[in-house]
């Protein structure tokens, strides 16, 4: 199991955060003989795991946070204990599906200081209504640059968990490898969609309803962010706060590939009218067998102050669509106790509390990235919601209008100085 | 064979939801066959694209006494003539006269000859020769069938029957342990011409051989339908498919009925013990069919996912090759407390079910009819017009038209006093010949819910047709 000189991955965090003592979803206390919780009836599901990954190899990626999502399967039947249990993880003798091991994923990119802070956290949970877990995050850090990956499996399409853990994967593994390799951040972004589509088309060769998935990337430099995207995963940049008043100025970089914004764009229906269709959350571009190949969605942007950039799916955007709403969210989470991580999971509790109807996922990264040459721990940056001195205050959204469609191609994009 | 396998897919609809205490699980299951990769498919009426399996194929038609009155010797020697024109060179086959006892047309001796230009010219001379006379012993013909295929067991091996009577110069008993030793060896198509053969026998037959069966009231029509027929035969790729079905220990099977493109009962073909039954499902070509899986799974949870049954298409070994699973699907469940998911019915679960219950109406309705059961032959076949009506089968409401009527005084149905033989027999034979989906328009929606937008066909939805629940941002429920 263990490689790549990294921390356990996939085992359970020991106690405390082991087998959870009430039900993660709704707080009931658990019988320690339950399997699921009596009030909401959510499988408790085994430990979360909470796997640090340090700085890493790109080519070891793949490995580390796929191992993380996806442990071995159980030895045994949970229910009746026959040994067999096949590959889709099924009881061959009872039928039983073996839980997944990843009803909730905690994640954190560990820093360049052991103890210091984080380079970005991110939380997978499968919500209230669903009963499997179909979103899947991934992220890696090269020395100054960190990359991170959220994909949302189209759950009308059966083998969508798994093709948003491969494209999760692929992608953040292409993000790595390119930007190594020199590209800049776009092309990079543009080319790991292209793998990560690649490798989820590879799943199935049915042609009737193959697995897909959404796909929303973030690659945050030291000098700039970009965001590139296919489906309805979004990213927004959320603005250190500017003084004791006011925002830092926070703007939702993605335009998603739905029913709702395609007529919006066509000016077709409003956006009241079109947000409130059945028809809103059809997808009009997804990463599968029987996806249109056309080129994917960038953004990027050089923000001129702190910041946080926050890519999520679906699950949570659902509950909190405005920047706004997100930024409030964001600023009462308790992020000087317990950092990163904690306020990724506010986050998802918000959504939760909300009602939790979809998977939820988010992943956080602070502008700009901690890095070996950003001090002791005690200088991190983002210190957003902390009293500490404010930036100097500069709204920093891109240009206000993302392109859309982008334009095509990578050979225009400037280079820039992506992976010292 | 072996490098022809066409492809198989499998499709599995149903809701996986089960409320508290739930036990029965439905769903269709879809099996699609397509060609070998680099071929094409031939498309409807036209002869599919013909296979390069190994086929062997037995004509037997009726030469009994009654076949020479109104033109159905000639019509038949027509038509066999029609099918061996059909016949693919290289195919072994041989075409059989029956009578009392079956007699070799051609070749000669007992056994099967490859199709070249000579023996196809034999064969269309030696049929030429054919003359009526004697009796019905279908068993026996059968059992020479069975004999001549035995040592072709590599093959698609096919027969067409064809009979104008019925099965009057052997015992109900000699039929079935003929049937019972021909089952598996070989598949076959009954056709009954004119209006004086049983139904109920070639039901029985076609049934015990996994073939098709169909009434040919107008003699001149069978040239037409046996060249059809043959072509279809040798379009097929892969013989003795058998479906394998994996269910939970403590589960039971309830049934398993092809629904698409006939109603057959399955359930009791199963052999095997234990978690996994096979049933045979005999030879494929192009084509698609259906089937409607009943499983009576141990109550679970709240909560707790299973899979209630595992199907696998089943390409059968031989001397040299083990056998292969071309196709598998999952049939799921999960027990939910939200009523809103346990208590959707899936529409194709409901279209088949439907479809059954009407097959079954006309069968006991005429039934009724036939032993003079009036009111039982009102109320089932009345049943039947309504169910033709729910699931969309036109061709079987026109059919039923034809033996009973709507009263509009009293609003209710009626038997029509003069109906027809060949009417009766025609509604009793097709009575198991189902639709895919309803022929009128404005049902395809409507409950389940389209799953993408119709005018955009580039759009996919986004949640499973199941689990889509009334929400601010998805009003669909």
């Amino acid at each position: 199991m263990d490689g790549a000189g990294t921390g356990p991955g996939g085992d359970a965090e020991p106690a405390g955060e082991g087998i959870a003592t009430s039900c993660p979803a709704c707080g009931e206390p658990l019988d320690p003989s339950d399997r699921f919780c009596e009030a909401c009836g959510r499988s408790r599901a085994g430990p979360r795991a909470v796997i640090e990954i340090p700085e890493i190899r790109p080519e070891a990626v793949l490995e580390t946070s796929s191992r993380r999502v996806r442990p071995a399967p159980p030895a045994e039947c949970a229910d009746c204990g026959a040994t067999g249990i096949d590959r889709d993880g099924y009881c061959e003798r009872c039928g039983l599906r073996q839980p997944t091991g990843n009803e909730h994923v905690e994640i954190e990119l560990a820093g360049p200081a052991r103890d210091g802070p984080v380079r970005a956290a991110g939380v997978s949970d499968l919500g209230r209504r669903r009963s499997r877990n179909e979103d899947a995050l991934a992220m890696a850090a090269l020395p100054r640059t960190v990359c991170a990956v959220v994909c949302d499996g189209v759950a009308s399409a059966p083998g969508s968990d798994q093709a948003a853990q491969v494209a999760a994967d692929t992608g953040t593994v292409g993000l790595a490898d390119l930007l190594v390799a020199g590209y800049d951040a776009v092309a990079a972004t543009r080319g790991a969609i292209q793998r990560a589509g690649g490798a989820v088309a590879e799943l199935s060769d049915t042609r009737h309803n193959p697995p897909a998935c959404t796909y929303v990337s973030a690659v945050v430099s030291q000098e700039s962010v970009t965001v590139g995207w296919v489906g309805d995963s979004r990213a927004y940049w959320i603005g250190a706060p500017a003084g004791n008043n006011g925002h830092g100025g926070s703007a939702l970089l993605t335009r998603d590939d739905s029913w709702a914004d395609l007529m919006i764009a066509r000016r077709a229906m409003s956006e009241e009218a079109a947000r409130s269709d059945p028809r809103a959350h059809l997808l009009t571009g997804w990463l599968g067998a029987d996806a249109e190949t056309s080129a994917p969605h960038t953004v990027t942007f050089r923000p001129r102050g702190p910041g946080m950039v926050v890519i999520c799916s679906d699950g949570l955007w659902n509950h909190l669509p405005e920047p706004s709403e997100l930024e409030s969210a964001l600023r009462e989470a308790p992020l000087a106790e317990g950092g990163l991580l904690a306020a990724a999971r506010g986050l998802v509790q918000a959504a939760l509390d909300a009602g939790g109807h979809d998977n939820v996922t988010v992943v956080l990264i602070p502008f700009p990235p901690i890095s070996p040459t950003s001090g002791p721990a005690s200088a991190r940056p983002a210190e957003w919601a902390s009293p500490a001195p404010a930036p100097t205050p500069v709204p920093c959204p891109p240009s206000p209008d993302p392109p859309f469609p982008p334009p095509p191609g990578p050979d225009g994009a400037s280079r820039e100085p992506s992976h010292e | 064979m072996s490098s022809d396998l066409p492809e198989f897919s499998i499709r599995v609809d149903q809701n996986p939801y089960l409320p508290a205490g739930g036990r029965e699980m439905h769903a269709i299951i879809g099996i699609e066959a397509r060609g070998a990769p680099g071929r094409t498919a031939g498309e409807g009426a036209a002869a599919p694209e013909a296979s390069t399996a190994e086929a062997a194929e037995i004509i037997i038609i009726d030469s009994s006494g009654s076949m020479s009155y109104s033109g159905k010797m000639a019509a038949a020697k027509r038509a066999a003539k029609a099918a061996v024109n059909v016949l693919r060179d290289g195919v072994h086959f041989a075409v059989v006269a029956g009578a009392n006892q079956p007699r070799m047309i051609y070749p000669q001796g007992q056994r099967l000859v490859r199709v070249d230009a000579r023996t196809r010219r034999a064969a269309l001379s030696a049929l030429s020769t054919l003359d009526a006379a004697g009796g019905t012993a279908i068993g026996s013909w059968l059992r020479l069938a069975g004999r001549l295929f035995a040592d072709h067991s590599g093959a698609v091996r096919h027969a067409i029957l064809l009979t104008d009577g019925k099965n009057q110069h052997e015992s109900d008993a000699e039929l079935d342990a003929a049937l019972a030793a021909c089952s598996g060896v070989f598949v076959c198509d009954a056709r009954g011409v004119g209006t004086d053969w049983n139904v109920a026998e070639l039901r029985k037959i076609s049934s015990a051989l996994l073939g098709s069966f169909l009434d040919v009231p107008d003699p001149a029509d069978l040239e037409a339908d046996f060249r059809e027929m043959t072509a279809a035969a040798m379009g097929k790729r892969v013989a003795d498919v058998v479906l394998r079905v994996w269910t939970p220990r403590d589960a039971k099977l309830r049934f398993l009925k092809q629904m698409v493109p006939t109603v057959e009962d399955l359930t009791g073909r199963r052999s095997g013990t234990g978690q996994i039954g096979d049933y045979p499902v005999g030879a494929w070509g192009d084509e698609e069919r259906e089937y409607h899986l009943c499983v009576e799974v141990p109550a679970g949870d709240i909560g707790r996912q299973m899979r209630a049954a595992w199907v696998k298409v089943i390409a059968p070994g031989s001397a040299d090759t083990a056998e292969r699973e071309l196709a598998m699907g999952n049939v799921l469940a999960e027990w939910t407390d939200d009523e809103a998911k346990s208590t959707r019915i899936n529409n194709r679960v409901a279209h088949h079910t439907g479809q059954s219950e009407l097959a079954e109406a006309i069968q006991e309705g005429l039934e009724a009819r036939r032993s003079g059961d009036e009111e039982r032959a009102t109320a089932r076949l009345g049943r039947a017009v309504a169910l033709a009506g729910q699931v969309g089968n036109a061709q079987i409401a026109e059919l039923l038209d034809r033996v009973v009527e709507y009263d509009h005084e009293t609003g209710t149905h009626r038997l029509r006093k003069d109906v027809s033989k060949a009417d009766e027999m025609s509604l009793d034979t097709r009575s198991v010949r189902t639709v895919r989906t309803a022929q009128r328009t404005g049902t395809a929606s409507g409950a389940g819910g389209a799953t993408a937008d119709e005018g955009h066909p580039g759009t996919r939805a986004t949640r499973p047709t199941q689990q889509r629940e009334p929400r601010d941002h998805q009003g669909e429920g």
